[in-house]
């Protein structure tokens, strides 16, 4: 039988408390993107942004509901007792798990692999064709390992770093070099959840990390919505 | 090379360069500021007066000067915001 439960019982509803900061986090930016696809709507960019965004924003809340489904169980199931625990929620319990965890994995990677057509637009469309048949397998095979899926959001998110490294470079902002940083923290916890075969720790160390991630992301973000005012005034 | 302006791009750049001259603007001035041919100057002062962006006033010696409205104002307001999103995110 899979392993449904990554966290340690310690750690139930601190993780999904992680999880609604970054799918706030996430939300918000599709919303001001949105927002300004909407004054502007000659540039096509802000609603690929606003898409993306929206796609891991949503991906957070197809987990946030899953682990709390399969917290509640486990809890109820910890205070009827290990005998009440018939096939019947067994298989409930799979199903949920499964279910829930494949559209989070499938929003989640096609939202950062759109995020990633839009930084890097001079592909062709052959190219995308392969990538997204590799995209569709890695979300497939996260169904029996969970690997593949961090494996494959730590590499998308490290080119999104990068993009956002080489934008920091160019225009000196302040608020490109956060959210250079917050992706590379969001990258690095993907890496360690990779390490949660290891120790359940891991899953609490990488939460930890994402939650430092989208922190950032949301400080460069309030950032973003500073300094445009302060152009205003100036 | 710089991309082409679009057409908001360039509504942008003229409510600026009436706001760069204390809110109004003798229409030459604009023309030049905003880099646009007389042809465009007349077509997009149109569009601006009619979305009430900017209002064309007579001065004291009866020249006429663009004034930028309130309106004009937060539609720049909203432009600086959105370029700096776009700056930042890296669009």
């Amino acid at each position: 039988m899979i392993n449904l439960i990554y966290s340690p019982q310690w750690f139930y509803g601190k993780d999904i408390f992680i999880d609604i900061i970054s799918l706030i986090v996430l939300a918000l930016i599709s919303f001001f993107a949105f927002k300004y696809y909407k004054f502007n709507k000659e540039k096509k960019n802000h609603i690929y942004l606003c898409i993306s965004f929206g796609l891991i924003s949503l991906s957070f809340l197809f987990k946030i509901m899953t682990n709390f489904s399969l917290y509640s169980i486990e809890r109820h199931t910890a205070i009827i007792g290990a005998l009440a625990f018939t096939y019947n929620q067994i298989h409930y319990t799979n199903t949920l798990f499964l279910g829930g965890t494949l559209i989070y994995r499938l929003l989640t990677i096609v939202g950062l692999f759109s995020l990633y057509l839009l930084y890097y637009p001079k592909q062709r469309k052959s190219s995308i064709l392969l990538l997204s048949y590799f995209i569709l397998v890695t979300v497939y095979f996260t169904q029996f390992a969970f690997y593949p899926f961090h494996i494959t959001a730590f590499l998308l998110l490290i080119l999104l770093a990068w993009h956002c490294y080489q934008n920091y470079r160019v225009t000196k902002d302040r608020p490109a070099l956060l959210i250079f940083s917050s992706f590379s923290i969001i990258a690095l916890s993907q890496i360690l959840a990779v390490f949660l075969m290891m120790t359940k720790t891991f899953y609490v160390v990488s939460e930890i990390v994402q939650l430092l991630g989208y922190s950032l992301l949301l400080s460069a973000f309030l950032m973003v919505l500073y300094y445009g005012t302060k152009k205003n005034k100036n | 090379m710089e991309p082409k302006r679009t057409r908001t791009d360039i509504i942008a750049d003229m409510l600026q360069a009436i706001q760069n001259k204390r809110g109004n603007i003798k229409p030459t001035h604009l023309m030049y500021k905003a880099n646009l041919s007389h042809a465009q100057l007349k077509s997009y002062l149109e569009e601006l007066v009619e979305k009430e962006l900017v209002e064309k006033t007579p001065n004291s010696n009866n020249n006429m000067y663009i004034s930028i409205t309130d309106k004009g104002h937060k539609f720049v307001q909203k432009w600086n915001e959105m370029k700096q999103f776009e700056k930042s995110f890296g669009l």
